[in-house]
């Protein structure tokens, strides 16, 4: 049996259950607080800093977190579903990650993480390979765009990107599409260009921006770039999915 | 053995299909007289006789003398009226609220039926004759004072058989199939012949025996009148391909039911002759087909003559012919049940006898013959156990996604062996039909007296809280003023002891009725259908049935549940309320006004949308409650106490008064429905304690009282009889319905609230539970959709719940959550990548997913 330390602690500032949209089946989502990008778009804006405040997130340990989530574990039998790490940026944790994955693959749920890949190399190569799901998401390919959008460099995570392509069981390019940033076939094609390098991954979800995090904005009593513009449809996706479809990739508009 | 190819999505329905359909849809229900004429007729000459004789001569000269009708288009013949969906009438039960609704009942909102001078003059003449000589009558004055009060303070209702006549009941239609009305013949004859002539009650059997064989040989006349009307109409009919069909109708209406049936549309023919005349007998609703994909698929099978297209139209053209049926009722529970419901549910699905797969090709075709019908009647039960396929499960999860509520999916793994447990052989619990709304019976073996009762759960809390008394009146036993009480177990053991009294009051309100039926109301032909009345020589009002029961259902499991809960929090463990505190905000309603507030208030807090969805509540609501004094009901009082109620707790949080505090203490008390085990465990024994307490009671037919958990939607109407609970509800504001969370207090997602659903002890509740959710179309959206639809399902069924259902919500319904969030907390929609509460979102994301509902292919 293996040794699982259930005291390791994460801030967690949601336990989501029934999703069906983020891996198989019927899973619960994580989301750990803490995120080393600054998406100007970012619809969880109280994710962001990693510190619990008065209204967002708690410290959890491994074993509460393992009392909630195993609720459902009937349902994930039954639907080859399981737990799926999001954020922030879930890898900002691995000790924690660790031995939830642990903890998770003694109960024989499936794992899936829904990652930036903005990581060092040896989390990458520490948590990446235990997970039966990678979400991976690509925001931008020019270096200029992403640093924009996002305020971070792309390097490493472009450069991690090919390393989960060789050592992930399963991938999946997620990109979120965002107006006034890469909601153009010129950057679609960009990302394509650069998953054609990844020869594990045929499938790309295209996710159309959403205005969800208005109002948290306004609660945060921060401003938010992106206030007036709407939000996309998955009509006016269409034609960037053909486009991905054109370069060979299963297209899916949304998880 | 023929098989069935299973592709997604659904085929068209033919025109043939489609223009039955329309009848349907197009008809205008009447109310016709023939049937009350003619019994009422041939009662007048039979006074001397004994009663089983007389109600048999009664459908005698009815089947002799009904008009007899072939629609257009039809293919499988029979009906009630002249005209479709309209009804017949049934004075031996009772008026049914006709004789105050002379005027009205053509132009009431809720199922209005017209009705010509003509037959209102015959049908005042035939209940002049009744007066006095009805069952209803009988039944009533069985009943003593305590339970007359305690049935008129809303405490429970037997409304539905006090008011009509025995239904909720799965006959053997294989029998007839197989054998013919000839075959039952024998079977009496022989009965007869080996009866021991000697024994006291001979005289009696022999009575049933003479009355089942009149009503036997009535029907095979029924039958040879609609294969001559066919033969004329064919001999009148300038359309080839319609006289051929007419022939046809007659050649097979001339074999069948007399006969066994030798062929598909034969056996559907005879399937519909008994269906048919089981309705004309009695007015008991709930006579549900039960497994029919398994007594019919062996004809279907050897049915070298048919192509499954064929065999689809047939059985498509039967599934609206269920519509043709049609039934008054008073304008209580016809505004609770407003669209002409009579609920013959029809099965698929679950285990053979012997515990193989039952799932076949008519499995799946009955769910392609609801898609292309998508009509009110029938309802569709598919009974799943750890066996059944998963692309059966799917496809009636695609059937689900179609929106009409149906079908409902039953776990075989809880009920059988709650069956098992009532004293059901192991082969007649694998046997068990859904019948009426979720009760399961042994099918053609078991008289389950389903609906026997409504029961107030909630109400029996607040007289526990006011030591016995009801309404100001000392009804139930002393049992201690609530203020008074030490500790969590004084006031559990008093809500205990005042149940076990009002339990003892259903009980005898529901034999008084049951006697009723015994001596005035006994129905021959339906009991050839049932084993073992031949055999015994009873019909099924004497306990003729191998199986007997009566089933009172509880409603108000999560109010208990939340009210215990609040009470053992506040006052016991975190002593933030003394009992006085919290009894004196109850008594004044937290605040709130009492019952109802003024018009003018209502009328601003009330959207046309809000109104329309209480409206519908009430309609789903009084249930078979026709009895609760009728006359008191006023529809519109109950609307606007419940909006009313709904206003205040809409209004009153963050109001600063004390009681407005301790409501909001009380709101923050862990609620039913959230996967909290306290909680939970609290709601599973409020209601276990109900369940407990009947079956210690036996039924004057010869089996045990055996509760069920659902409402039939009374939890409206139930609502009203009851001041402020502890669990933060209002004064007259509605409880909880069937097994459910109370509306808008579940709030951590979909599995979560069935985990809590699956603590109450389904087993217990043996006469069915039911617990109805709601998804949004793009959350089952696809095929992965219909997989987690399906795995939803399965995982409830492994922690052993009963029933579910699902509301696959539209748009107009997430309109109406955004206008009254409160009722729809248990909303779960696909936001983006993720799926989400509805009313958590911001208003912006909301509008946006009403827009792409719009969008979708639903």
């Amino acid at each position: 049996m293996e040794q699982v330390d259930y005291e390791k602690q994460a801030c967690v500032f949601n336990i989501q259950r029934f999703s069906i949209h983020d891996g198989p089946g019927i899973r619960t989502i994580v989301f750990l607080k803490g995120c080393p990008l600054a998406c100007k778009w970012c619809f969880n804006p109280e994710s962001q800093s990693a510190k619990p405040t008065k209204d967002f997130g708690e410290m959890m340990t491994v074993k509460d977190v393992y009392e909630e989530i195993k609720k459902d574990q009937i349902t994930y039998r039954r639907s080859e579903g399981g737990i799926t790490f999001s954020g922030g940026e879930a890898l900002m944790y691995p000790d924690f990650l660790d031995q939830l994955i642990t903890v998770c693959q003694m109960n024989g749920w499936t794992t899936a993480i829904e990652t930036t890949a903005f990581a060092n190399e040896d989390i990458i190569r520490r948590i990446i390979p235990r997970l039966d799901h990678v979400l991976l998401d690509i925001k931008a390919i020019p270096f200029d765009v992403h640093i924009e959008g996002t305020g971070v460099k792309n390097d490493g995570i472009l450069k991690n990107a090919l390393l989960i392509n060789e050592i992930a069981q399963h991938v999946i390019i997620r990109i979120p599409v965002i107006p006034n940033f890469n909601f153009s076939e010129k950057q679609i094609h960009y990302i394509c260009e650069f998953a054609k390098h990844m020869s594990n991954v045929s499938e790309i979800h295209l996710l159309p921006y959403t205005n969800f995090g208005k109002s948290k904005y306004e609660l945060l009593n921060r401003d938010f770039e992106w206030k007036d513009i709407e939000p996309l449809r998955t009509a006016d996706l269409e034609s960037l999915k053909e486009l991905v479809e054109g370069h060979g990739f299963t297209c899916k508009i949304g998880g | 053995m023929k098989k069935y190819v299973v592709k997604q999505g659904f085929s068209e329905p033919t025109q043939r299909v489609k223009d039955l359909k329309a009848a349907i849809l197009n008809a205008n229900p009447r109310i016709e007289a023939e049937r009350a004429v003619l019994i009422t007729e041939s009662y007048k000459q039979t006074e001397a006789l004994p009663v089983v004789l007389r109600h048999a001569k009664g459908l005698e000269n009815i089947l002799n003398n009904l008009p007899v009708v072939i629609r257009d288009n039809e293919l499988i013949v029979g009906t009630a009226t002249v005209e479709s969906r309209s009804c017949q009438m049934f004075p031996e039960f009772g008026p049914q609220g006709l004789d105050q609704e002379w005027e009205t009942v053509a132009t009431r909102s809720a199922d209005p039926f017209a009705i010509s001078s003509e037959v209102r003059a015959q049908l005042e003449e035939v209940f002049a004759y009744w007066k006095g000589r009805t069952t209803s009558e009988l039944a009533t004055s069985y009943m003593s004072e305590d339970t007359m009060t305690a049935y008129q303070a809303g405490i429970f209702t037997v409304g539905n058989y006090h008011q009509g006549g025995i239904g909720h009941i799965a006959v053997d239609y294989e029998k007839v199939l197989t054998k013919g009305i000839r075959g039952v013949i024998t079977e009496v004859i022989q009965a007869m012949q080996k009866a021991d002539k000697k024994a006291a009650d001979w005289i009696e059997k022999e009575a049933y025996y003479q009355a089942t064989l009149i009503t036997l040989k009535a029907v095979i006349t029924f039958a040879n009148r609609y294969a001559d009307k066919a033969k004329e109409m064919a001999t009148y009919t300038t359309d080839p391909t319609r006289k051929a069909e007419l022939l046809k109708i007659a050649d097979i209406c001339r074999r069948v039911p007399e006969y066994p049936a030798s062929t598909f549309h034969e056996a559907l023919q005879s399937f519909w002759f008994v269906q048919l005349v089981i309705q004309i007998e009695s007015s008991g609703h709930s006579i549900s087909p039960g497994r029919f994909d398994q007594y019919m698929f062996p004809f279907y099978d050897k049915d070298d003559s048919i192509t499954q297209e064929e065999a689809q139209e047939l059985l498509d053209v039967l599934f609206v012919k269920f519509n043709d049926l049609n039934k008054l009722r008073d304008i209580g529970t016809a505004t609770a049940f407003a669209g002409y419901q009579l609920w013959q549910n029809v099965n698929c699905g679950g285990q053979t006898k012997d515990g193989r797969d039952a799932v076949n090709a008519l499995s799946y075709m009955e769910i392609d013959a609801m898609a292309h019908v998508m009509l009110a009647m029938p309802s569709l039960s598919v009974r799943v156990w750890n066996g059944t396929p998963d692309q059966f499960l799917i496809k009636a999860a695609e059937l689900a996604r179609l929106g009409g509520g149906q079908p409902a999916f039953y776990n075989d793994e809880e009920i059988i062996t709650a069956k098992v447990n009532r004293g059901l052989t192991l082969e007649d619990a694998r046997n068990y039909a859904v019948i009426g709304c979720v009760e399961p019976e042994s099918q053609g073996k078991e008289n389950s007296w389903a609906d026997a009762a409504l029961f107030n759960l909630p109400k029996v809390l607040e007289i526990a809280m006011n030591n016995g008394r009801c309404n100001g009146e000392q009804l139930g036993p002393k049992t201690g003023e609530f203020a008074d009480f030490k500790t969590f177990d004084e006031f559990v053991e008093a809500y205990v002891e005042q149940m076990k009294f009002f339990v003892s009051l259903l009980v005898r309100a529901c034999n008084a009725v049951d006697v009723a039926h015994r001596e005035l109301g006994q129905m021959a032909f339906v009991s050839t259908l049932l084993e073992d009345c031949i055999g015994r020589g009873k019909t099924i009002e004497q306990g003729g049935a191998v199986y007997n029961f009566t089933g009172p259902q509880g409603i108000g499991s999560a109010n208990i549940g939340n009210a215990l809960m609040a009470v053992k929090k506040l006052v016991f463990d975190d002593k933030s309320l003394t009992m006085r505190e919290l009894k004196e905000a109850i008594d004044n309603n937290f605040g709130a006004p009492q019952g109802t507030i003024s018009d003018s208030s209502i009328s601003s807090t009330s959207s046309d949308v809000a109104y329309d969805s209480i409206v519908e509540a009430v309609k789903r609501v009084l249930g078979e409650n026709s009895s609760i004094s009728l006359d008191n009901i006023d529809i519109d009082k109950i609307i606007a106490s419940t909006q009313a109620s709904q206003h205040v707790a809409a209004t009153s949080t963050g109001g600063n008064s004390r009681y407005q505090q301790i409501h909001q203490m009380i709101m923050d008390v862990d609620k039913y429905g959230n996967d909290l085990d306290e909680v939970d465990y609290l709601a599973r024994l409020g209601s276990r304690v109900y369940c407990e307490e009947l079956e210690k009671y036996p039924t004057p037919r010869g089996g045990i009282f055996n509760a069920g958990l659902y409402p039939v939607s009374g939890n409206v109407l139930f609502g009203s009889f009851i001041g402020a609970t502890p669990d933060g509800r209002y004064d007259k504001e509605t409880i909880a319905e069937g097994v459910s969370p109370t509306r808008g207090t579940d709030v951590n997602g979909p599995t979560a609230a069935s985990n809590s659903v699956a603590k109450l002890d389904h087993f217990i509740a043996s006469n069915g539970t039911l617990y109805n959710m709601k998804f949004s179309p793009s959350a089952v959206a696809g095929t992965q959709g219909l997989q987690n639809l399906v795995s939803l399902v399965r995982g409830y069924f492994d922690k052993k719940g009963g029933h579910v259902q699902f509301n696959i919500i539209d748009r107009s319904i997430l309109l109406d959550a955004q206008k009254n969030p409160q009722n729809y907390k248990d909303l779960v929609v696909r936001v983006a990548g993720y799926s989400a509460q509805f009313i958590a979102l911001d208003k912006t994301v909301q509008d946006d997913i009403i827009a792409r509902t719009e969008f979708s292919s639903f």
